[in-house]
């Protein structure tokens, strides 16, 4: 194939390399790796066929699947001539390999095949052989002993090289065959001029540019008419015996020719040429590869698979087709397309990858964190509006508190302090008519005095009186809101507002609200107060348990609306029970005794009443029923006068049952 | 200031000396008061804190009147009213008195009050409802 100058003793050291070179590990291993041995009919380091040789044995190792030692052997018969025959080789060869088990010879070449049969017959007897880049009719397969086969290539390519040029060239009327003086050179120019003649064409006319030396080729090359096809037959030899690489020369050849040049050897792409049918070695060096694991793996007694014959791979050089304006939809189909310029996209495809990568991720973190941040935000906002409606309820409720606590006071105390004032003034006067009645016990300024004191306190009397009388009436007068409040809601607010309460004395709070209960009309605050209010006590009472539990629960019943506060404390004593709605009533040692009495002043100012009682089970129960919204709205008017409260004896006897 | 229940006059008179007046109310100061003025008067008058103290006297006869306090610890006056109505026939006079107005308007109408006083009250008011009826 090809042929290059020095290097004489690559073989010696190849072979003193590898003579030194005894697996240590292979010895000891029971079962011993696969051992494959290569023969190189020329020089193995040039690109193509190191290209060849690893792809060989990565297909080979990576098949099999178990491990494989791989033994090389580069016979240069190109250099080496007469080699082939040399039965010191072969013995030298086989004294080499008697010590291992060769399991396959893949011989490179169709020299190299036939000095593996001839040659190393005697110690490898039946051991297969798999040959590589062979062809016709130099290696014959059917005449291979049994233990052979291989992949056999055509004898020449020049016939679908011309079709392709033909077709990327359809107005051509003329083919060129450029070739050297040597032997090998003039079997390749018959070869295109035998496959130009097996195309029909008429209107083709032939031209051999054969045996000139270089510096009279290229001025001659420069001469040909455009609407030419070049074939580059092959140029190993100049007319003055000067032996040439072809690689070397290749490329000035197609740069001086003024029309498109094909050929046949995959190695020459790249140097200028168009392209042609080829012998592609990577492409080879796989199917050779897989063809040997079959062999390999062959059941005993098994025949050794058919030589393949190895198809037309078209290839052509893209930079070619731009350069002669040829059209690419013209190759034939399955032509690779080799050095096609890259696109922005696939020249710098890993920098975009990357640069979209690392933008998209940034893109992605700014995006997620954005996302984190408003959620968060939204989230604090919501905690914070909730935290903030507490925050209100418990305000209000507390200033509700201390507003229901002046009222209820003020009006605890004038009810509460009329009484003895009316005593007071009653024995005043009373005193004041004694003294008037007195016959000469006190003389007349000591009548005078005493009259003067019970007068005086009759008059403090009646003006503490009025004091009272105008703080009742003020505080009765205040205006009830009339509006429509929803007492699950109130229930379920209470239950935020000393969620935290009773998670601090471990009780739990649960809710059973009604989703059908009507509204009631009132003022939400107030009755918010009633609701925390009775929650609050049955905390209290519930933490006398282990398991402290308060139940809320709301239902419509008939006409009314109940809400029941429920506590698993230890209930009510029955004096307790009598005295639960008085002013300054208290079991509490910090109460104020007003709690409940604030209770029973905000229901009854709403139409509704407060009961306590104990429950079968164990455990408290208040309950407050209202009348719903409807009801409620063709009552009195929310502002209470004296006269509009029931006798508050009854009331409290009814309430307290 | 008075009230007057006109049908109750006129009814016959029994000796002054057996003529009591009963005064219950809850509050101490209130019914010393009222005995002193009695006592003054020359009218035999009795104290009791509660309606259930009222019922567990052992006077041998009903007294002439009872000056009776509407709200009471326990029963409430207005209670003890319709007790004695129904439990010890016949009902003698009752001055309600109470401190609260709305209390004593609640008793309106039902022919057992033959006068309602609110406190604090002149003592000449009572006593002109009294001494028709000993």
């Amino acid at each position: 194939m090809s042929r290059s100058p020095g290097r004489a003793f690559i073989l010696t050291t190849l072979v003193l390399a590898l003579g030194a070179w005894v697996p240590p590990a292979a010895a000891q291993r029971t079962t011993r790796p696969t051992r494959v041995l290569v023969l190189y009919q020329q020089q193995a380091e040039t690109q193509p066929m190191l290209e060849f040789a690893q792809r060989l044995r990565l297909t080979i190792t990576k098949e099999l699947g178990s491990p494989v030692e791989f033994y090389q052997e580069t016979l240069d018969f190109d250099r080496f001539t007469g080699l082939e025959q040399s039965s010191p080789l072969g013995n030298y060869l086989n004294d080499k390999y008697r010590r291992f088990g060769i399991d396959v010879v893949v011989p490179v070449g169709g020299r190299a095949l036939k000095f593996a049969v001839d040659q190393l017959g005697q110690v490898l007897p039946n051991v297969p052989i798999v040959f590589a880049l062979c062809a016709l009719p130099q290696t014959d397969p059917a005449a291979q002993p049994a233990n052979v086969t291989g992949r056999i290539a055509p004898a020449s390519r020049f016939a679908p090289t011309l079709e392709m040029a033909r077709r990327l060239q359809p107005n051509a009327h003329r083919v060129v065959v450029v070739g050297g003086a040597g032997p090998a050179d003039s079997t390749s120019v018959d070869a295109v001029l035998s496959a130009a003649a097996t195309l029909g064409d008429d209107s083709l006319e032939l031209a051999v540019l054969q045996g000139l030396p270089l510096d009279e080729l290229l001025p001659r090359l420069r001469q040909i008419p455009p609407r030419s096809i070049v074939v580059f037959a092959n140029y190993r030899m100049d007319g003055r015996g000067h032996a040439f690489e072809p690689l070397d020369i290749v490329a000035s050849i197609a740069h001086a020719t003024p029309a498109p040049m094909y050929t046949q050897l995959a190695s020459y792409l790249g140097e200028g040429v168009v392209g042609g049918s080829v012998l592609r070695f990577d492409d080879e060096a796989v199917r050779t590869g897989r063809l040997v694991v079959r062999v390999l793996r062959r059941r005993p007694g098994e025949r050794m698979p058919p030589a393949e014959l190895i198809g037309n791979t078209f290839v052509a050089d893209w930079r070619q087709l731009r350069r002669w304006e040829l059209s690419e939809a013209r190759l034939p189909p399955g032509t690779e397309v080799l050095f096609r310029d890259p696109t922005l996209w696939q020249r710098y495809r890993m920098v975009v990858l990357l640069t979209l990568g690392v933008m998209g991720g940034e893109l992605l973190l700014i995006g997620s964190l954005l996302a984190e941040r408003r959620r968060r935000k939204r989230a604090q906002l919501l905690a914070e509006e909730q935290q903030r409606r507490v925050d209100e309820t418990r305000r209000q409720v507390a200033h509700m508190g201390r507003v229901a606590l002046v009222g209820e006071l003020a009006a605890t105390m004038s009810h509460d302090l009329r009484q003895p004032l009316a005593a007071i003034r009653m024995n005043a006067e009373a005193g004041a008519k004694f003294v008037a009645r007195d016959t000469g016990q006190f003389s007349d300024e000591e009548r005078e005095i005493c009259g003067e004191i019970f007068s005086e306190i009759v008059a403090d009397d009646v003006l503490a009186s009025d004091i009272i009388t105008r703080v009742r009436a003020l505080v009765r007068r205040e205006a009830l809101p009339q509006q429509p409040v929803d007492l699950n809601e109130v229930c379920r607010t209470s239950a935020r507002v000393l969620h935290h309460d009773a998670q601090t004395r471990h009780a739990e709070i649960t809710l059973a609200l009604d989703p059908r209960l009507p509204p009631v009309t009132g003022d939400p605050v107030q009755l918010q107060q009633v609701v925390l209010n009775l929650v609050v006590n049955a905390l209290d009472a519930a933490s006398a348990s282990p398991n402290p539990r308060v139940a809320i629960s709301t239902v419509a019943r008939g006409k009314e609306v109940e809400v029941a506060v429920r506590d698993n404390g230890p209930g009510l004593a029955e004096d307790v029970q009598n005295h639960l709605f008085e002013s300054f009533f208290t079991t509490k040692p910090q109460g104020l005794g007003l709690g409940l009495p604030i209770v029973q002043s905000i229901i009854e100012r709403h139409h509704g009443r407060v009961r306590a009682e104990n429950a079968a089970e164990g455990g408290a129960i208040f309950r407050v029923t209202m009348p719903p919204a409807a009801w409620g709205s063709r009552e009195e008017p929310s502002e209470l006068s004296p006269k509009k409260a029931e006798p508050e004896t009854p009331a409290v006897n009814e309430i307290l049952r | 200031m008075g009230y007057r229940n006109e049908a109750l006059e006129g009814q016959p008179r029994a000796h002054v000396k057996d003529r009591w007046v009963a005064i219950v109310d809850d509050h101490r100061s209130v019914r010393s008061c009222l005995t002193r003025v009695m006592r003054l008067e020359g009218i035999r008058a009795a104290e009791f804190a509660s309606a259930e103290e009222y019922l567990d006297h052992s006077a041998p006869t009903a007294p002439c009147c009872v000056v009776l306090d509407v709200q009471l610890p326990g029963m409430s006056g207005y209670e003890l009213a319709e007790l004695l109505e129904r439990e010890r026939p016949p009902l003698p006079p009752i001055i309600f008195i109470s401190a609260h107005e709305d209390l004593l308007a609640s008793i309106d109408g039902e022919g057992r009050a033959h006068g309602r006083l609110r406190k604090p009250f002149e003592m000449d008011a009572l006593l002109e409802l009294v001494k028709p009826l000993l």
